[in-house]
């Protein structure tokens, strides 16, 4: 049985025109672009279509990616911009709660619990939904891709630095939004 | 409470920066020890930590169903979009030239209807009939001829 294929060489082979080698790619980032657009944008089916946008432009600008460059934090920028331009294009932002089968991990947990769960998802992502989207881009880079501060340095052309301190802003920004919507 | 926040304090984005594991060492230690002691920033860094840890079912989003062929489909069309676009000019000849063949023969036979343009054709007596004035007729019709007189 062969040894699962590494971005890099998925991405090395889907620019010599191997197209089994991108569809890999595919099924290993939709979840990743997909749920980082629904938070950004608020809406499943924009999600999901800017989301098959990503991936076309990810493998029509493939040609232009270098293997010194990590793929995951080349893939987010193409998608931070994407979403960027989406809200721009929508001049007013609106967005929409989460969806009604939204799953919240229950580990157990008793329907009250799951319910104070998906109450509190719902009131986080009202607060999420405030912050402007550069706030929004980095919180959900950081806390749900898990990507480092040079990563997401790479990924939204930005200094360490002015992750560190746009991150810390953003935070204490969410945290403010989630207790005035609570309070 | 009436505590505030002291000079020594680190700034939030020192806290913010320790619970992502981004501090030099030395920084850590430090900032870890303060917050430790210091209310405000310990309660400050338990809020990050709360927050990082009421953010990560964002995580459970998901598609539900393979994207790959749908993805295949649109790049293939764009391929052959793409392809159409690069056809050789040369294959427009043909079509160019049996349309400019079309419209020399519909110019022609207008010219021909007018009767202008000094295109003189030999009229083939079957053709006769379809004249103004029919074979054996004096004139276009009766009354004008009657009106000539």
């Amino acid at each position: 049985m062969g040894q699962e294929l590494t971005d890099r060489e998925c991405a090395e082979l889907s620019q010599q025109g191997d197209h089994a080698a991108y569809s890999t790619l595919v099924r290993r980032y939709q979840d990743r672009v997909f749920r980082f657009l629904l938070r950004m944008v608020g809406s499943r089916d924009e999600a999901l279509e800017l989301t098959q946008d990503v991936l076309i432009k990810v493998f029509q600008a493939l040609p232009g990616w270098r293997p010194d460059a990590e793929f995951r934090t080349w893939l987010f920028r193409i998608a931070s911009n994407t979403a960027t331009d989406a809200l721009r294009r929508r001049n007013v932002v609106e967005f929409v709660a989460l969806d009604e089968d939204y799953d919240v991990p229950g580990d157990g947990a008793g329907p009250e619990a799951q319910l104070a769960a998906k109450q509190q998802l719902i009131a986080l992502q009202a607060a999420l939904d405030r912050l402007p989207p550069d706030h929004r881009q980095i919180l959900l880079l950081r806390e749900v891709e898990d990507m480092s501060y040079s990563g997401i340095g790479a990924a939204l052309g930005i200094t360490e630095g002015t992750v560190k301190s746009r991150l810390a802003r953003a935070r204490e920004a969410l945290i403010d939004h989630y207790r005035r919507k609570n309070a | 409470m009436t505590s505030s926040r002291q000079p020594y304090c680190p700034r939030t984005e020192q806290l913010s920066a320790l619970i992502d594991g981004e501090l030099a060492p030395g920084t850590q230690e430090q900032v870890t020890s303060h917050a430790a002691t210091c209310p405000l920033c310990g309660a400050m860094l338990r809020d990050l930590t709360d927050l990082h840890v009421a953010l990560q079912p964002f995580a459970a989003a998901r598609v539900g169903f393979d994207l790959a062929p749908l993805v295949e489909q649109r790049l293939a069309a764009r391929r052959r979009r793409q392809q159409r676009g690069r056809e050789p000019r040369w294959r427009l000849v043909p079509s160019g030239l049996a349309a400019a063949g079309m419209l020399t023969v519909g110019v022609y036979l207008g010219a021909l209807l007018a009767g202008g343009a000094g295109v003189a054709v030999a009229r083939p007596a079957a053709m006769a009939m379809f004249d103004p004035v029919p074979p054996g007729g004096i004139c276009v019709g009766l009354q004008s001829c009657y009106q000539q007189r």
